[in-house]
């Protein structure tokens, strides 16, 4: 079940080359490699699943082409903003000050 | 919906020459992934940083990095790329100088200006882009090359041992350093921040995907995708590699902060010291 609703998950066509990288970073397999090719003779990979995805936006992080983009309508990205607010920050401060010890902790001198 | 003839990154949109992609770069290849760290460092770093951000780079597949941002980038010679940014420091030392290099440009050609960087401790960000090999000219051993793999120019397995540019540049006296890979993009990110905002000189390794030349020589995985699975499987945390013993982490990647000095001094501010004593004041 998904967490949010996402409207398109738009993939260029003068952008991609087709390296898949995308669709090996998906973790809830949304994407697949569709059957016919674009104008530059690339199979681009397209949304079959789009109800599974979960906006992680895995694959717009490991794409090195900027090819590709989950695309959520506004009132949903509201609300994931405000889930960000309200759960994902405080771990992220957390991990900072984690990183702030480990930081401290490889003083070169010591190791 | 939106039209995927016309479509362009939100990301790309704000930061990219968008004009001139997509990038010359292979399909797969790990330098987009590398564009995009620097780019997500600068978008939480924000505006003001970003506007006085200069990029200098070297020669290699890894010197069109910043070519495709709309910001100002020097291209310069193979290897010359810290001589010119030195420079531009001392007399703008105000902006951000961001130097991206190759590894064979970085530590082969360009090695000594490497290390007397460090050692002045001048206030440039390097993020060195290592794939373990030279791609630009086709696939040529370089210092990164790990000892028996085949390249272009060792058909029979290279015989040399490699670089571990941390530890060369801790002790040249760098005072921050990090090792990630393109597998790593939200760590590497996350130094990269903090590298822009430390007051010396800092140095960020990032391993990336050559599929073309280090995919089909080195690692026989010509396919992008089981480079970055490589990359997940074969690197270790510096914190957990500290339990092991040194027979267990051969040929893996450690990964990590492995540097955050703040006790030397930053060599323009020394600069403006001599100055001002020079001048008698
Ligand atoms: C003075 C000089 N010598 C040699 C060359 C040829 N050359 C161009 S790129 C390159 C190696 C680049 O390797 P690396 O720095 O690892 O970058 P990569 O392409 O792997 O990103 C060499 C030897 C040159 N351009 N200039
Ligand atoms: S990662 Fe990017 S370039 Fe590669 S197939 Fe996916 S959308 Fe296309
Ligand atoms: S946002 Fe996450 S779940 Fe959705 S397609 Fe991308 S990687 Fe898959
Ligand atoms: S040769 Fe290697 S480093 Fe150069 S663009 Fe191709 S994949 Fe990237
Ligand atoms: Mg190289």
């Amino acid at each position: 079940m998904a967490t949010v609703r996402v409207s398109q998950i738009a993939v260029s066509d003068k952008l991609c080359k087709g390296c898949y990288l995308c669709i090996w970073a998906c973790p809830w397999n949304v994407l697949e490699i569709s059957e016919e090719r674009n104008w530059r003779g690339v199979k681009k990979p397209i949304a079959t699943k789009i109800e599974n995805c979960r906006a992680c936006r895995l694959c717009e992080y490991y794409c090195p082409d900027f090819a590709i983009q989950v695309i959520v309508d506004e009132e949903e990205e509201k609300k994931l903003l405000e889930v960000e607010e309200r759960y994902e920050k405080p771990w992220l401060r957390r991990i900072e000050k984690r990183n702030e010890i480990v930081s401290r902790g490889v003083w070169w001198l010591e190791s | 919906m939106i039209p995927e003839s016309e479509f362009e990154n939100v990301l790309a949109k704000k930061y990219m020459r968008t004009e001139i992609m997509p990038h010359a770069f292979c399909p797969g290849c790990g330098l987009g992934i590398i564009e995009r760290i620097i780019l997500m460092a600068f978008e939480e770093l924000g505006w003001d940083e970003w506007e006085k951000t200069v990029f200098v780079s070297g020669i290699g597949c890894s010197g069109w990095v910043p070519l495709y941002f709309r910001r100002d980038a020097a291209h310069t010679l193979h290897g010359r790329a810290l001589a010119f940014a030195t420079a531009l420091k001392a007399s703008r030392p105000e902006l951000n100088v961001i130097v991206v290099m190759g590894d064979g440009d970085s530590m082969g050609i360009g090695g000594n200006h490497l290390i007397h960087a460090a050692r002045r401790n001048i206030g440039i960000t390097a993020i060195i882009a290592t794939n373990m090999l030279y791609s630009l000219t086709g696939g040529q051993m370089a210092p990164t090359t790990p000892e028996g793999a085949r390249t272009q120019t060792t058909p029979y397995g290279s015989i040399e041992p490699n670089f571990d540019l941390m530890e060369l540049l801790k002790a040249a006296g760098a005072t921050y350093l990090a090792r990630w890979t393109t597998y790593h993009f939200m760590q590497a990110k996350n130094s990269l921040k903090k590298a822009v905002k430390h007051k010396g000189f800092a140095a960020i390794e990032i391993l990336f995907q050559c599929p073309t030349y280090a995919g089909r020589y080195i690692l026989n995985k010509p396919d992008p995708r089981d480079m970055l699975q490589w990359f997940k499987e074969n690197s270790v945390p510096l914190t957990v590699a500290k339990k092991k013993d040194p027979e267990e982490l051969k040929g893996k990647i450690l990964v990590g902060e492995f540097l955050h000095r703040t006790d030397r001094v930053e060599y323009t501010e020394k600069l403006k010291e001599l100055e001002k004593r020079a001048k008698g004041g």
